[in-house]
């Protein structure tokens, strides 16, 4: 733990990596089928981003151009 | 997707072609490299949001890489970037989530822990259980603490990139991680049960 420059480490700092050694010797078991269900979700999402990021634009023009016809309502003829 | 930009190191980087093929829109080059980093990906998250929750946090950090592919620049090699988002996102999980009941659980009877069988060894049975305690006593510590602890202590990962995945410069991450070890310290003291090491102070 300490071959960085800083002091030696204490008794307890010994007797901590002791224990931090049973967690590193053991790996907790991942999940074999989350990689296909990540790349699915991907696959998924991509697919729908365009159209979503297309129908946002759209609404957002939309937005700009009611704004702008209730702008020049309220200016208008006086 | 943008086209990859040119890394500054990208020739360094053994995922650079993995990386410019998922830009390209290469989903089996995507695959591999959820395929290649997966397990140091879930090691890190189950080590600080536990076990339950770690497949979300694995699955949130991969999507959120995905799509966030044209920003990676290359400054530094993917697996630190990749890093740096899984543990960002742990560290939410773990704001999100409600303080766990620690205390709650007895020596005797660590959570999650299958029934003694006549075919296990007594010893493998032991660290085991001492192993989830010491997950648990692990979850006691801050977030910002746990995540460098377990990116140094029990993944081994240099200093400098530590630095990188948390953001912080290389002088917080030796301060962070030295009180990491002594708060973990007095955690497992309390228990004298496990800690059996004569009190110095």
């Amino acid at each position: 733990m300490s071959a960085d420059g800083s002091p030696p480490p204490s008794p307890a700092h010994h007797r901590l990596d002791e224990h931090l050694e049973l967690l590193r010797v053991e790996q907790p078991p991942a999940d074999r089928s989350l990689a296909p269900r990540i790349v699915r979700t991907a696959r998924w999402q991509r697919a729908l981003r365009a159209p979503v990021q297309v129908a946002a634009s759209v609404v957002g023009a939309v937005i700009d151009a009611l704004s702008g016809l209730i702008g020049a309502g309220r200016r208008g003829p006086r | 997707m943008a086209p990859l930009a040119q890394p500054r190191e990208a020739v360094s980087d053994p995922d650079a072609d993995l990386v410019a093929g998922t830009l390209a829109g290469d989903l089996g080059a995507f695959d591999q490299l959820v395929e290649r980093h997966q397990a140091v990906v879930h090691r890190i998250a189950a080590r600080i949001v536990g076990r339950d929750e770690a497949d979300d946090v694995v699955q949130e950090t991969f999507l959120r890489a995905y799509h966030r592919l044209d920003r990676f620049r290359g400054e530094s090699p993917f697996r630190s970037w990749l890093l740096q988002i899984a543990s960002n996102s742990a560290l939410n999980a773990v704001r999100r989530k409600r303080p766990e009941p620690v205390a709650a659980v007895t020596e005797g009877e660590p959570y999650g822990a299958e029934r003694p069988t006549a075919r296990t060894p007594v010893s493998e049975l032991e660290d085991r259980e001492r192993r989830e305690r010491l997950e648990l006593k692990l979850r006691e510590l801050r977030a910002e603490h746990r995540a460098v602890l377990v990116l140094r202590d029990l993944e081994g990962l240099p200093y400098e990139e530590i630095a990188d995945i948390t953001g912080s410069p290389m002088g917080s991450v030796k301060g962070r991680l030295h009180r990491a070890r002594n708060e973990l310290i007095e955690i497992m003291r309390a228990n004298t049960y496990d800690w059996e090491l004569p009190d110095e102070r």
